[in-house]
């Protein structure tokens, strides 16, 4: 739960309860005094610089906008946040926002302060005060504007900053300049180095220890950088979201034994319950996790031309290479680029002639290799004809560190109780659900995966949603009891979906999707006690 | 009661008058009859009902209203306060009715004004 005032409970638990709240909006995304933009290889990690995006707009670093308050206008608002089908992976929170706009305050280029302004991408904040407690609820981007003139009325959109990471690639027209190939690095580590590169200081994200073995590669060069969190996140099992400042937090697979360890934030009973409902989460009791982890490999030869090229006089000729072994496309981390040599050398180089069975004359000034560039799997190179003559290209060879598999995992785990009471896998139409995700480095990172997943869907009625009084300083992640009204049930669980929305005539709503979790302490090297209560992950 | 739009006494007091804070706020019920209020405030609130008004007043009183824009209110003899002033700036919907059947063009007039 949020930091909260000491007298909050009592605040939060009374009858009557006087509420507030702000919408604040940066239209003009004017920054706070004193803010320069953030500027690979000169500023400095962790320093105050902020990070400038594709256009001249800034990203993250919220609470550097000037902000102005709009609730006076605003006619509802609603945030979500959820995890997912599954308990990993990336979690982005999303707000909707309805404005009056009778004034034509909202109309484009009509008000004379904002009305430049009035366009997507603009930082917005949402929060709530009861008591003298004011607590966020979203900090995000706004996306286009829906403004209806008849109507007059505008809705916006928004999504945290976990959408902006999601979208972000990494590719040279972004203004990346810096490698994105890391090796023998762990998930945290992997996940700092980025956020650093994209200009988050260090007391924007929180980052709990990576339990899976390090990773033998991790590229984002040409990726989009969501797909590569994505992957990162599954194979350690873990959680990341923004939280409702925008602070970035990864939770690996046992944070939720953590939390328990705090004991009970909320009681949810049926004096501060409106309903409950049993959620439909699909039955999954056999997971089978399969995985080709990579590892840099020495220097070595990796593809070589086959046949000659015709570069006409003055004319420039590009060449795509895709690499590839018998795993498929084969990442490469690191390429020499070539360089003239009449006869085969042992690195990377070329050959030309001035005919095309080799007869003719070779000379180092034939050809000038004018630009290269590294997509990953594909090699881009351009050669240039500086002369009045035509030029053969007769060989290519090209020298460089592959990512090659190292190993080929595959882990299935089944729940055969579940199995036998509910089907296989009644919502994967009886088949296991397949998962593959390269970034697992041993056969115990994935059948803990697989586990996980079946110990949390191998058996029906864990899941619940719930209207509540609402509380804005709850969290996903917060841990508590549920009575069912009516019955002697109380279940332990956690807060894994959260919907607020506070509608006209001062209508505060909250729903909580909750989950009744298995917890295991997985033993841990350097950290578990032999002889303890951690258990090795099957 | 000397009721006055944008500062202008009204020509013709209206004949009904109801002036009220609207409460902003919502009660929800748990599942054992719980209650909890949210609120969030009020608004002031006036509603206005002018019967019978000649042709010239009629034609004053609508032409506080008809552009749409808001008005200030104010009321220097109102029960809803302390010290009897009851003041704001709203926004006006009006409702026009039909004549008096021989009545020589005189109307009744319905106004709310709700504070912005």
């Amino acid at each position: 739960m949020q930091t909260t005032s000491s007298g909050y409970p009592s605040v939060v638990n009374a009858p009557f309860r006087q509420l507030s709240t702000g919408v604040l909006l940066s239209w003009l995304k004017t920054l706070a005094s004193n803010i320069s933009f953030f500027t690979i290889n000169t500023s400095t990690i962790a320093g105050a610089d902020i990070i400038k995006g594709s256009s001249s707009d800034s990203v993250s670093f919220f609470d550097k906008y000037q902000y102005t308050d709009y609730a006076t206008y605003v006619k509802n608002w609603s945030v979500d946040r959820q995890i997912g089908q599954f308990p990993f992976g990336l979690i982005m929170a999303q707000a909707d926002v309805e404005f009056d706009n009778t004034s034509n305050l909202f109309t484009p280029n009509y008000d004379a302060t904002i009305g430049s302004g009035i366009l997507p991408n603009r930082p917005l904040k949402i929060n709530v005060s009861m008591g003298q407690d004011s607590l966020q609820q979203f900090t995000g981007f706004t996306g286009q504007p829906e403004i209806e003139v008849v109507n007059r009325s505008m809705t916006l959109h928004a999504y945290d900053v976990i959408d902006f990471l999601n979208n972000y690639s990494f590719t040279s027209q972004s203004g990346t300049t810096f490698s994105g190939l890391l090796s023998n690095v762990t998930t945290s580590s992997a996940i700092q180095y980025y956020l650093g590169k994209l200009g988050f200081n260090a007391n924007q994200y929180q980052l709990e220890k990576s339990l899976q073995q390090p990773i033998g590669v991790v590229n984002v060069t040409d990726r989009r950088f969501g797909d590569v969190l994505q992957d990162l996140i599954q194979a350690e099992g873990g959680i990341l979201l923004a939280d409702e400042a925008g602070i970035i937090h990864f939770w690996n697979r046992q944070h939720f034994v953590t939390t328990s360890g705090l004991g009970f934030i909320f009681n949810f009973t049926p004096s501060n319950t409106l309903d409950i409902k049993y959620t439909n989460a699909p039955i999954i009791n056999d997971v089978t996790v399969t995985a080709k982890p990579r590892a840099i490999a020495p220097l070595q030869q990796i593809w070589k031309q086959g046949g000659t090229q015709t570069i006409p006089a003055g004319q420039s000729f590009t060449i795509f290479t895709d690499f590839a072994d018998n795993d498929g496309p084969l990442p490469v981390t690191q390429i020499t680029a070539p360089t003239y040599s009449a006869t085969n050398v042992n690195t990377s180089y070329f050959t030309t002639n001035t005919a095309s069975d080799g007869s003719g004359t070779s000379s180092s000034s034939d050809l000038t290799l004018s630009s290269t560039y590294l997509f990953g799997t594909t090699y881009k190179m351009v050669f240039l004809n500086p002369n009045n003559y035509t030029v053969f290209l007769t060989d290519i060879s090209l020298y460089g560190t592959p990512a090659k598999v190292v190993n080929a995992i595959s882990q299935q785990y089944i729940d055969q109780a579940s199995i036998d009471a509910y089907g296989r896998n009644p919502a994967n139409n009886g088949e296991t659900l397949a998962l593959n995700n390269d970034y697992l480095q041993s056969s115990s990172d994935a059948l803990t995966l697989a586990f996980t997943i079946v110990s949390q869907f191998g058996q029906p009625n864990r899941h619940y949603e719930a209207e509540i009084f609402a509380d804005p300083s709850l969290q996903i992640g917060d841990y508590g009891k549920l009575t069912l009204p009516n019955t002697a049930l109380t279940k332990t669980v956690w807060i894994t979906g959260k919907t607020d929305k506070l509608s006209p005539e001062g209508n505060l709503t909250q729903t909580l999707q909750l989950e009744e979790r298995t917890l295991y302490t997985y033993f841990t090297i350097n950290s578990s006690a032999i002889g303890g209560t951690d258990v090795i992950a099957p | 009661m000397s009721i006055s739009i944008n500062n202008n006494a009204l020509p013709v007091q209206p004949s009904n008058l109801n002036e009220s804070d609207l409460q902003l706020q919502t009660d929800q019920e748990a599942v054992d009859g719980t209650m909890r209020r949210n609120k969030f405030g009020q608004k002031k609130n006036s509603v206005m009902h002018f019967s019978m008004l000649a042709p010239s007043d009629y034609r004053t009183i609508k032409n506080y209203f008809v552009t749409g824009s808001g008005v200030y209110y104010s009321n220097d003899n109102s029960n809803e306060t302390s010290n009897g002033l009851y003041a704001f700036s709203g926004l006006p919907a009006f409702t026009e009715n039909e004549y008096a059947p021989g009545a020589s063009l005189y109307r009744d007039f319905d106004v709310t004004i709700r504070e912005i």
